[in-house]
């Protein structure tokens, strides 16, 4: 295949240009007649026997059915962006790129004069979907948001059902986009209305995906009834659709919201299931996930060993292909080798997570790390370093996370204030140092009860009496 | 009376007989026949060097009588009189702090949240103004209290809070620093620790002490009752007192940081000002929202009241003090555990599983008698004949549950010394709470295996519930089913659930004339809203209003009532199922389609369609409302002097500022949120969510320039057509300046919106 920069001849295997190092990308050709995919060699189509040597469509083409045109256009643009999705998910933003944009160019080739048919735009949607897609991948937002404000424009006006689905399939991805760039308000508006577009037809994959992308941001909100209610929507459309990707993905979403919730042995089921699937589907990077995800809920049942035993394999597996499960898995190690005692080993791993951090911009994990250094420096005894770190870390947990985590920080905040006072060497201000953990607790226990988290509440109220205790003696 | 006459005031009688010296209730007589009530405050100088102390005492009530706020008792004159020195006040028609508190004790009814911070907001109004009072020189005064404490705050008949004896506290201390030998002469359990460490004092000083107030006003005890100056100083350089939360577990977090900062030993540690300390309230108010005002309150405990507003002013407070705890039921969690509904009951007692089994099936009653709620009103409303026996069979069914409900808090707590911290922290009711430690007692000790559900709910539905006439009877049924869904946390719901519907007889007929005659419309509650003048439009100071909302103009609306809250998900399912009517487009939705939140998707005709169907089966005559009818129910009309409404021409319904949990605006839900979910955003004349959650329709065509028109013509005269009809209030997608009270646009009567839907307005006066 010739190069598509230089025009450097190559070997039709060749991924890469052996002369300038572009990506090869073979632009699928389709028949004129028919619309059937055909190899680069193809004279004439093996389906309707038309002679594809003519560069241009014929004049019969103009006489052509609209209905005829249509299911071309509808044919040419499913492969493409198929095409480009896959390579997408492969990681292969680059190569997915050249796809989308040579679809661009096909369809604009060949249909530029029936600009006005709805499918031709239709089809553009679908294309600058796929473009914004990568750049989203890419993390570049803006340039996303152009793309799909680009599809939302050729889609303006036109109200059949698959250009209905075509929008809403935009605006899931416009959600997604925004909710990566942190406005909650217009995703859960662009997901709200991507589901009124499929209204009927919301049982679908793109259904699913919107019905999980509000799940995820009222689990962001620290709305974990109402972002349950969305992620079991979300689960059985795609039980029903049988796709298993999606199921083992929505497992692991509301997994983790039955961990939050308290609910372990529901969590652990959601786990499981979405490991199986993972496994049957070759999907490494979910069977990692799941591994960390099970690791954690291990680590609340107090089973540590096993806990460990989880985790290690989740980062053997993400090592070298999925760095950013790795800062994660090394946090929940450090965690739970504090949980068991193991001290000096949770130092390692602690200081792992850190170099697996370093030069990343993910403030959550930081402030996360944070806390454990400071939990980790109080069980080494060095408990006046340990509220400090924890006094720095406190703002930051707060500014960046609600629920969950941020209880849990604010508990054991509280707890290691109780914890150095406890010391009569180090008590000095006593009452400050109480009245302190007694507000960080009671904002815990305000946290845990509104999300219903028993065990921690439980935990919360334990300690809340000991301050009481000690306040009467 | 006495004759007693000191110079030219004639004694009524003696307040007080303080340290200072007596203090007098008095008149004086002006030489036109004018008389006056003062207070006059006799200064005793038992001291070496009385001309200087004189001195100082003439030189700071000269200060004081230059403060002149609603809130700082005015000080008039300072004078000689015999052999005696003199100041003259202001008199106030009130009560102390310090013997409300007392008398409140009596009565077994403390001072509602709300009113504790509004008591306090008023102090710091006043603190502010003398801080900050410019001096001869223009820089600010910076005059401090030094002495605020329960018995320098009194509270009048009117609802004000005014401080008292501004500055003479600085007078006493100069004065005794050249007799005695230094020392601290303030109150040992109000004062900072700076100031009785002898330190130099600013505004921080006066926080510090109000610190001390509220806490005693909102935990019901004192932060610090040492008497012996040296352990109170130590105790409150450690900061050594009951935590508010350990004291109170039910008080909100945020009630409680303001109270713990106010307490910081440190001064800068404190609110820096006045100013910021009532900002702080003003935000926590969010997550009281009482209802109650405070000259109700101070009236009731006063005994300035009549006999029969007396009883319903009682059942106010009460219901105050109980919304208190529901609102710290849903903020904090302690209270989970130690429950004040009795659903929660299971709750605090989770520790154990079995006890969920208990809790839910409480929770499943509800469902199931809330439909049966909806049958028995319309029984009422179609054979009204039919009702007293229905009603009867109905309040027992109640009662049954009442009990128990009650029956199993008390077999649920196993550890008593629970019961007893329930009832001493006041969480449940005190008649309960003593009903029910001595049927435990009792029962501990063996004499009482049996517990008497019906004995139990006697005592706390104290009128009997017998129906005699369907008057009584509903009334009764309404009272208890009240009682019991307030309990049960379904608190505004209820009421608007049982609205009679119409008058009887009307509803029957127009029940008759329509096919779906079995389907009922749920009523929702309605305001009613006198005839007045209002405000309409936003200021020239207002930079994020846009010119369709200028100028600001004053017109008069009549009277009418309008919905208390937009129509709900609930009420307009009902619509559907009677009339057939297409679902709204959000159906696919769900956290859109919330029964408690309000309906959106639907066009402008949707919602004249509702309030035709409404009308018609009701007799009553529902439509949209006018946008000046809107805008007058959000923002309030014009009440003149009154603390509910200092500001007649209000950005918000709550006031001029943004104010946390007030509203959902902007983004802080992600979609609509319930009906009851922000009380403190009441509107002066007591709607809900007129600002934030969704939209709402208005019946008036829209026009940019209506207001401009309205403004040159001194009336009110709405557009006869157009292309848009208008909306109005805001959002919960829409972003922050656009949610204000005098925001507006138009939007094609054929639009629907994720964020759009619309309140009814009843035509007609007051029922």
């Amino acid at each position: 295949m010739d190069c598509p920069k230089c025009r450097h001849p190559n070997t039709d295997a060749a991924k890469f240009c052996e002369n300038c190092g572009a990506p090869l990308v073979r632009a699928p050709r389709f028949c004129f007649e028919c619309g059937l995919e055909l190899s680069d060699q193809a004279k004439f189509c093996p389906n309707c026997g038309r002679r594809q040597d003519a560069g241009e469509p014929s004049e019969s083409d103009a006489s052509d059915s609209q209905h005829h045109r249509r299911s071309q256009i509808e044919r040419t643009v499913r492969s493409f962006t198929e095409r480009g999705s896959s390579l997408l998910t492969q990681g292969l933003s680059e190569e997915a790129r050249a796809v989308f944009e040579s679809a661009l160019e096909v369809i604009n080739s060949r249909y530029g004069a029936h600009a006005d048919d709805p499918s031709v735009s239709v089809g553009h949607a679908r294309i600058y979907n796929g473009i914004a897609d990568v750049h989203s991948k890419l993390g570049d937002y803006d340039t996303a948001l152009e793309w799909l404000s680009k599809a939302l424009d050729s889609l303006d006006g036109i109200e059949d059902t698959q250009a209905r689905i075509e929008r809403a399939t935009v605006r899931q991805l416009t959600g997604w986009t925004l909710f990566r760039q942190g406005d909650m308000r217009n995703a859960a508006a662009f997901y709200c209305y991507g589901i009124i577009d499929l209204s009927e037809n919301v049982e679908t994959k793109t259904g699913a995906m919107l019905y999980q992308g509000l799940g995820i941001i009222f689990r962001e909100m620290g709305d974990y009834t109402q972002a349950r209610d969305y992620m079991e929507r979300c689960r059985q459309i795609r039980v029903k659709l049988t796709d298993d990707v999606g199921v083992a993905i929505v497992s692991n979403n509301l997994g983790n919201l039955y961990v939050f919730t308290g609910e372990l042995t529901v969590a652990e089921e959601h786990y499981t299931n979405s490991l199986r699937l993972s496994q049957q589907l070759n999907d490494l990077e979910g069977v990692a996930i799941c591994n960390a995800n099970l690791g954690y809920i291990q680590y609340e049942n107090g089973k540590y060993d096993l806990a460990e035993d989880y985790l290690l394999t989740a980062v053997r597996m993400a090592e070298g292909k999925w760095p950013w499960i790795i800062p994660t898995c090394y946090g929940y190690l450090t965690r739970n080798n504090v949980g068991a005692g193991r001290l000096s080993q949770a130092r390692a791993y602690l200081k792992k997570a850190d170099e697996a951090l370093a030069g990343k911009d993910d403030v959550p994990v930081q402030a996360t790390l944070m806390e454990l250094e400071a939990l980790l420096a109080f069980h080494e005894g060095d408990r006046r370093a340990s509220i400090h770190l924890f006094d720095e870390a406190c703002p930051i947990m707060t500014a960046h996370i609600k629920g969950f985590h941020s209880h849990v920080f604010l508990l054991n905040f509280g707890r290691c204030i109780l914890g150095y006072v406890a010391d009569p060497d180090e008590a000095s201000n006593l009452h400050l140092w109480r009245t302190k953990a007694s507000e960080l607790i009671g904002r815990a226990t305000d946290g845990f009860s509104r999300i219903g988290n028993r065990k921690y509440l439980l935990a919360c109220h334990q300690l809340l009496d000991e301050i009481n205790r000690a306040w009467t003696t | 009376m006495t004759d007693q006459r000191i110079g030219k005031f004639r004694v009524i009688e003696k307040i007080a007989e303080g340290g200072m010296g007596a203090v007098f209730k008095a008149v004086v007589e002006g030489a036109d026949g004018f008389e006056k009530v003062v207070v006059v405050k006799q200064i005793r100088g038992a001291h070496a060097d009385e001309d200087v102390y004189v001195e100082h005492f003439r030189r700071e009530a000269l200060l004081a009588a230059k403060l002149n706020h609603p809130n700082i008792v005015q000080t008039y004159h300072f004078d000689k009189i015999d052999d005696g020195y003199f100041i003259e006040m202001e008199y106030i028609d009130g009560i102390d702090l310090y013997n409300l508190m007392r008398l409140s004790r009596l009565k077994d009814l403390p001072p509602p949240l709300g009113v504790s911070l509004e008591i306090a907001k008023q102090i710091c109004r006043g603190l502010d103004y003398a801080y900050n009072l410019p001096g001869p020189d223009g820089a600010p005064l910076q005059l401090i209290h030094r002495d605020l404490d329960l018995r320098n705050i009194i509270l009048s008949f009117d609802g004000y809070a005014k401080i008292i004896d501004f500055g003479l506290a600085k007078a006493k201390e100069a004065a005794s620093d050249l007799s005695t030998l230094g020392g601290f002469k303030g109150k040992v359990a109000y004062a900072a620790p700076e100031q009785m460490e002898g330190g130099d004092l600013d505004g921080r000083a006066d926080i510090y002490s109000l610190g001390c107030v509220l806490y005693e006003l909102a935990v019901g005890r004192r932060a610090f009752d040492e008497k012996e100056l040296r352990v109170a100083l130590r105790k409150k350089l450690t900061g050594d007192y009951r935590h508010p939360k350990a004291v109170n577990p039910a008080m909100p977090m945020s009630l409680v940081d303001i109270i713990v900062k106010c307490l910081r030993v440190d001064p800068p540690d404190r609110f820096a000002s006045a100013m910021e300390l009532l900002e702080a309230i003003e935000e926590a108010e969010g997550e009281v929202g009482s209802t109650l005002s405070t000259q109700h309150y101070v009236r009731y405990i006063g005994d300035r009241m009549r006999p029969e507003e007396k009883s319903r002013i009682a059942k106010k407070i009460q219901a105050s003090l109980i919304e208190d705890d529901f609102n710290a039921t849903a903020l904090t969690p302690a209270l989970h555990t130690m429950s004040s509904s009795f659903t929660n009951a299971g709750r605090l007692l989770e520790i154990s599983e079995r006890y969920q089994a208990k809790a839910q099936r409480l929770l499943d009653e509800i469902g199931p008698r809330k439909a049966r709620a909806r049958e028995v009103a319309a029984v009422v409303a179609t054979s009204p004949m039919d009702a007293v026996s229905r009603i009867e069979q109905e309040v027992q069914v109640l009662l049954r549950a009442v009990g128990d409900a009650l029956k199993n808090l008390i077999t649920t707590i196993e550890d008593s010394s629970l019961l007893d911290t329930l009832a001493s922290e006041g969480i449940i009711p005190i008649d309960l709470a003593t009903k029910l430690l001595t049927i435990r007692t009792l029962r501990e000790s063996g004499m009482h295996q049996e517990i008497d559900a019906t004995s139990l709910t006697d005592a706390v539905v104290a009128p009997a519930v017998r129906p005699d006439d369907i008057d009584s009877a509903l009334d009764g049924y309404f009272a208890l089913m009240d009682w019991y869904y307030t309990k049960f946390e379904w608190g505004p719901k209820l009421s608007r659930l049982y609205q009679p519907i119409g008058s009887a007889s009307s509803s029957r007929d127009a029940a008759e004339s329509t096919s779906a005659a079995s389907i009922l419309p749920m009523l929702p509650m309605m305001v009613f809203v006198e005839p007045g003048p209002c405000y309409m439009g936003a200021t020239e100071e207002d930079t994020d209003a846009m010119d369709c909302e200028r100028p600001i103009v004053s017109l008069s609306a009549g009277a009418y009532h309008i919905a208390a809250y937009p129509v709900t998900n609930e009420e307009y399912d009902v619509f559907l199922e009677a009339t057939g009517r297409k679902a709204t487009p959000v159906a696919h939705v769900p956290s859109l389609r919330h029964p408690d939140r309000p309906v959106t998707g639907v066009t402008y005709n949707d919602a004249v369609a509702y309030c035709r169907w409404l009308s018609q089966l009701t007799g009553d005559r529902y439509r949209l409302p006018t946008e000046l009818e809107w805008e007058k129910a959000a923002r309030g009309g014009f009440v003149v002097n009154s603390l509910d409404n200092p500001t007649p021409a209000r950005r918000y319904p709550w006031g001029d500022r943004i104010l946390p949990g007030r509203a959902n605006m902007a983004g802080s839900v992600c979609g609509t949120s319930d009906i009851q979910a922000h009380p403190a955003g009441r509107s002066p004349v007591g709607c809900f969510d007129m600002i934030g959650n969704v939209w709402e329709w208005c019946g008036d065509w829209f026009d940019e320039k209506a207001y401009a028109h309205y403004a040159s013509l001194g009336e009110y005269d709405p557009p006869r057509q157009g292309a848009l009809k208008s909306v109005r209030g805001g959002s919960w997608y829409a972003q922050a300046y656009r949610c204000r009270c005098s925001a507006r646009w138009g939007r094609e009567p054929d639009n629907w919106d994720i964020d759009l839907g619309f309140r009814v307005v009843k035509e007609g006066a007051a029922t």
